[in-house]
């Protein structure tokens, strides 16, 4: 894990502050590409709200499909900022640091997405209110906290919450930087008021490294307890196929395994884009790669304890439900393109170095991964509902529309904006955690090899 | 009391803003006169400082208890609200509202650690001296000293070699000085 | 940061550092006490081989008692695995220390196959096997555990090779079988590197194969012998709270070692910072796991899940599901989220107590039920709770003789194996170094790839 960073501090800053000071023409065209894709999105969610749910696919008893499968995979993607950035802050990994910022912005991003999901899925979104907050004082409309649909809201408002507190936090010091180098007055301004007069004393630079740690123990029992609430929306209830009490922790690591894979396909782009060769080297995806078999391989025994506990009982609905997700018609097409996407094929390519150093084969088997997640959440939540009721006239199979479709992939374009607006405002990576990575790097010398080596206090 | 202004040392290695630090000492500054500006953080005790003291810890069991506090208080209070039948089970079931208690505890937990981490990094802090070459990486030594006492602090941080020395006014050393902020 | 223990940095290289291994005082006190408890271990061992074989009932307390040894002993050498695999040197004086309870993890293949015998057919009852044949679930579990336990030895073996093996002027003389077993070992890069990759490859093997055991076994021993009981948490539920277990167990074996031998001048409170971090960890995997079972079934309310619960959690069982939570959750927790617990080896040790007292209470109110379930062919139809079944004085001399023999492997395998990888230690002494910082002192570590 050891290509030290190669360039001096100065030019440290000068490149990761690069794209906040001056902004290249490619930023306006990219912008405005994704703008116009999520505008396409965001008018087709205006449409349902004036027609109604009936464009899309639902049937009964099948009315949680396309938008709820989003939202629990954009939950997903949003965990790998918190499992990177404060498991590896704890672990004091050195490789962290040019990965963490990046992580928590998508995060942020990812969750802010996912949150819109339930609110269109709803139909009446205004109405949606009653589930969280207090709301209609005169009718006595009071959110039902025993339900997991309100659990929800406060854990992701929790997770949000205190995802942007931590990231305003480790920013501090570059808010400051960012100051300094600001060529005009009104950024100056702007800040100097964000960075709090914040001058890298040493009692401040104390206060950040304990922060860190403090703030990173407390949210990732936050980032643990938020997807399995998530979780908990589907297992509480008797839907065939969803009570398992392993639901938690196997929704958890399938969201580390997609929000991982995420990360590192962001991190591929933002490398090519903002040109960060000299930051994100082969070492990180390699670390990353390694994280990946780990947490695959953990996620893949929590799928077969779902099937094994699945069918452990013998109950016949939930034999039923196994069976039709594996081996009946459009459900076993999509079964083995989901395990072939999410572990048969990228598990095994990234135990070689070659592929785990390699940028184009990392950036296609993670896309593939978030592929296969996608569809394992599909297929986790729709074969159940299909089967609902007892009553076999009930029985309904689910075809997305188009509309459906659109959405879900006008929506990919909202975390997009997100990051490359943040990326114009504030560095993308973290300069004083880099800085500091390049001041405490040193070297031994043992015999005739110089060991790469880091300094601690 | 006198009243105090602020001097600002620039240089360039840490070694000379240690030694500028022990030649203050020996002047007869302590630890409260004086202190180290970077833009990247140093492992402690670099620069010959004392340990911080802070208090930080206290701030996410202040914020957890709030937050328990809080999140007892809308679960109860809405279900105690709500006229639902219950079918003669209990209105408040523990395992029912222990998440929503669990997410309010830690959004109390990490909101005062937010707010201990700015009290105890002395923030908002609009007061103080700085310069822009400290952000490129060099390293400031900002004493706040008497007036009286304004040429010891300048003889001190000269004989660490400089860069510059920066007060309210302007350079100290140099006629045309560079942007300082403050 | 806390730094190592001062030792850590004045390893000789020439003549290389070699701890020796740990002398045992037979006359003292504390070993004679457990050798005499330990045969009152191995006497009621045999009453129930010879006198119960195949009661399933009167097999409850040792199949607890087994499931303690696994969920403890069995997974200390998993600390080892861990500290290498993140490349940490916090556990460097933890390793060996570990890895040695692999000796006394072979006493539960002594309890695994008597108590494989008194489970009934699998054909009428939930089950993982899915009513396979080919011996199932006796065949698979022992050939599980067997190759579970040669892989631990295996390890240990690799492991222990440089520091026991004789220099190469004396192996010469040694007969072929000897060589063989010390590997022929000279120290050459080569051999270097083949150990090293042998004990990676046999710690994921480790590693994946207790989960593996865990699971099989819990279910086979737990779930599928209690009418009603479901739960797909409940392998990962074990299998964490004996990795919490496995900590605990080395964490006193470490204090021991620092308070009671020469060995311990390099064992200090830097080893307590970082395996602190995990049990807290661990603990509050515990309370997770826990709670994501309880929560579900009470939501759903299904009365074959309630019914078990009732059984294991909130009745019949209470008392011993106190104990358990509080000695592997309140306890801990409070203890381990301050800094001055978790960060001190000698307080640490407290924790790791009763951690392991909630252990033995919990594998208790777990497996005791299921194993003396009336009917595992049942299902629950409404019907009164059954009655707790408290352990008869053979049950409790029972656990306290098996401790013992637990204790006195342990302290057979210490007395042939040195109980540091003097190996690592000097490669660490090479890795590390204290150095001037400007005006302060920084700890370099090295970190080749």
């Amino acid at each position: 894990m050891q290509e030290p960073i190669t360039v001096d501090l100065k030019t440290t800053n000068r490149q990761l502050f690069d794209f906040v000071m001056r902004t290249p023409l490619w930023f306006f065209n990219a912008s405005g590409a994704l703008s116009l894709i999520l505008a396409v999105g965001l008018g087709i969610v205006v449409g349902t709200l004036w027609v109604g749910l009936q464009i899309f696919g639902y049937s009964h008893p099948v009315y949680w499909a396309f938008l709820i499968v989003n939202f629990v995979f954009w939950i997903g993607i949003s965990h790998a900022g918190v499992m990177i950035s404060a498991i590896l802050r704890l672990t004091q990994a050195e490789w962290r640091r040019p990965v963490t910022r990046a992580a928590e912005i998508l995060t942020v991003f990812s969750l802010m997405t996912a949150m819109l999901h339930p609110v269109i899925h709803s139909g009446r979104a205004w109405r949606t209110l009653y589930w969280a907050f207090p709301y209609d004082f005169m009718r006595g409309m009071w959110p039902n906290p025993r339900s997991p649909l309100v659990w929800d809201p406060s854990a992701i408002f929790t997770y949000l919450t205190s995802t942007i507190l931590f990231i305003y936090v480790a920013l501090l010091p570059d808010l400051a930087m960012a100051r300094d180098r600001a060529p005009d007055v009104v950024r100056r301004f702007a800040y100097s008021v964000l960075s709090m007069g914040f001058r890298g004393t040493t009692r401040q630079w104390r206060i950040q490294g304990v922060a860190g740690i403090l703030l990173s123990a407390l949210i990732l029992p936050i980032f643990v307890s938020v997807h399995s609430i998530v979780s908990w929306d589907f297992a509480v209830t008797g839907v065939p196929g969803w009570h398992n009490t392993v639901f938690a922790p196997y929704f958890v690591i399938g969201a580390v395994h997609s929000g991982v894979s995420a990360v590192v396909t962001i991190m591929i782009i933002l490398r090519y884009v903002f040109k960060l060769q000299n930051f994100i080297t082969r070492d990180h995806i390699d670390a990353l790669a390694r994280l990946l078999i780990a947490v695959a391989t953990t996620w893949f025994f929590f799928l077969m304890l779902d099937f094994m506990f699945g069918l452990y009982g013998t109950e016949s609905v939930e034999v039923d439900t196994w069976q039709r997700r594996l081996f009946t018609g459009a459900w076993s097409t999509l079964a083995i393109i989901f395990i072939l996407c999410a572990f048969v094929i990228p598990v095994p390519m990234w135990l070689f170095r070659r592929v785990r150093r390699s940028f184009f084969l990392m950036f296609l088997t993670t896309i593939l991964v978030n592929i296969g997640m996608w569809i394992e959440r599909f297929m986790l939540i729709v074969p159940g509902l299909e089967r609902k009721s007892n009553l076999t006239f009930q029985y309904s199979t689910f075809t997305p529309t188009f509309w459906e479709i659109a959405i879900v992939l006008s929506m990919l374009a909202l975390p997009a904006i997100g990051l490359l607006t943040f990326a114009k405002v504030f560095p993308i990576m973290p300069a004083a955690d880099i800085r500091e990575g390049q001041v405490v790097a040193t070297t031994l010398r043992i015999g005739r090899a110089n060991v790469p080596a880091t300094m601690r206090e | 009391m006198a009243p105090k202004s602020e001097v600002l040392g620039i240089y360039e290695t840490p070694d000379q803003a240690a030694d500028a630090i022990a030649r203050l000492r020996a002047t007869g500054f302590d630890e409260n006169d004086f202190e180290v500006l970077s833009s990247t953080p140093y492992p402690e005790g670099a620069f010959g400082e004392k340990h911080v003291k802070h208090r930080l810890f206290a701030f996410p069991f202040a914020g957890a208890a709030c937050g328990l506090a809080v999140g007892v208080a809308w679960v109860i209070g809405a279900q105690v609200s709500l006229p639902i039948i219950t079918g003669g089970k209990p209105v408040i079931a523990m395992p029912a509202i222990i998440q929503i208690l669990y997410e309010g505890t830690m959004l109390g937990a990490v909101l005062f650690t937010i707010l201990g981490v700015l009290f105890e990094s002395r923030l908002p802090d609009g007061i103080g001296l700085y310069d822009n070459r400290i952000a490129d990486g060099y390293i400031g030594v900002s004493v706040m000293a008497a007036e009286r006492r304004f040429v010891e602090v300048q003889v001190a941080l000269e004989q660490a070699k400089p860069v510059d020395i920066v007060a309210k006014q302007g350079s100290l050393l140099r006629p045309a000085p560079r942007s300082a902020s403050s | 940061m806390v730094k190592p223990e001062h030792a850590a940095f004045g390893l000789s290289l020439r003549p290389p550092f070699r701890p020796s291994a740990v002398h045992v005082n037979r006359r003292h006190l504390a070993v004679a006490a457990l050798g005499l408890l330990g045969i009152v271990g191995v006497v009621t061992y045999a009453m129930r081989l010879f006198g119960a074989w195949g009661d399933r009932h009167a097999w409850a307390y040792p199949a607890a008692m087994m499931m303690v040894l696994l969920s403890s002993v069995a997974t200390a050498p998993l600390l080892a695995f861990a500290s290498r695999a993140t490349r940490g040197y916090w556990g460097l004086p933890a390793r060996r220390a570990a890895e040695l309870f692999i000796i006394p993890s072979l006493l539960v293949y002594a309890l695994l196959i008597p108590v494989l015998a008194t489970l009934p057919p699998l054909q009428g009852r939930a089950n993982l096997w899915f009513n396979f044949g080919g011996g199932a679930p006796f065949v698979p579990e022992a050939l599980a555990m067997a190759v579970f336990l040669l892989t631990g030895l295996a390890l240990l073996w690799v492991s222990a090779v440089p520091d026991v093996a004789p220099p190469p002027s004396e192996l010469r003389l040694l007969p072929a079988w000897k060589r063989a077993l010390y590997l022929n070992w000279s120290g050459t890069r080569r051999q270097w590197q083949a150990l090293r990759a042998a004990i990676k490859v046999l710690g994921a093997f480790y590693l994946m194969l207790y989960v593996f055991v865990q699971m099989i076994l819990s279910t086979d021993i737990g779930q599928s012998l209690l009418p009603g009981w479901r739960s797909g948490v409940f392998p990962v539920y074990c299998a964490v709270s004996g990795i919490q277990s496995g900590l605990a167990v080395t964490v006193i074996t470490i204090a021991l070692l620092k308070k009671y031998s020469a060995l311990g001048r390099f064992i200090g409170d830097e080893q307590a910072v970082s395996i602190g971090k995990i049990m807290l960890g661990t603990t509050l995997m515990w309370i997770y796991n826990f709670w994501s079972d309880f929560m579900l079934v009470w939501y759903a309310r299904l009365p074959g899940e309630v019914a078990a619960i009732q059984v294991l959690v909130a009745i019949v069982y209470k008392a011993s599901f106190l104990v358990a939570l509080f000695g592997m959750f309140l306890i801990p927790f409070v203890g381990l989220i301050f800094n001055p617990v978790r960060r001190r080896l000698m307080r640490l040790r407290w924790i790791a107590v009763s951690i392991l007292v909630g252990l033995v209470f919990d594998r208790i109110r777990l497996f005791v039920p299921s194993m003396t379930s009336a009917d595992p062919f049942g299902h629950y139809e409404g019907g009164p709770l059954p009655g707790p079944v408290w352990p008869n004085a053979v049950d409790v001399l029972f656990i306290l003789g098996w401790i013992a023999l637990v204790a006195l492997a342990y302290l057979w395998a210490a007395s042939r194996v040195p109980m540091l990888v003097g190996w690592e230690m000097r490669e660490a002494a090479l890795l590390r170094r204290e150095a001037p910082f400007v005006r302060g002192h920084v700890l370099i570590l090295g970190k080749p790839d």
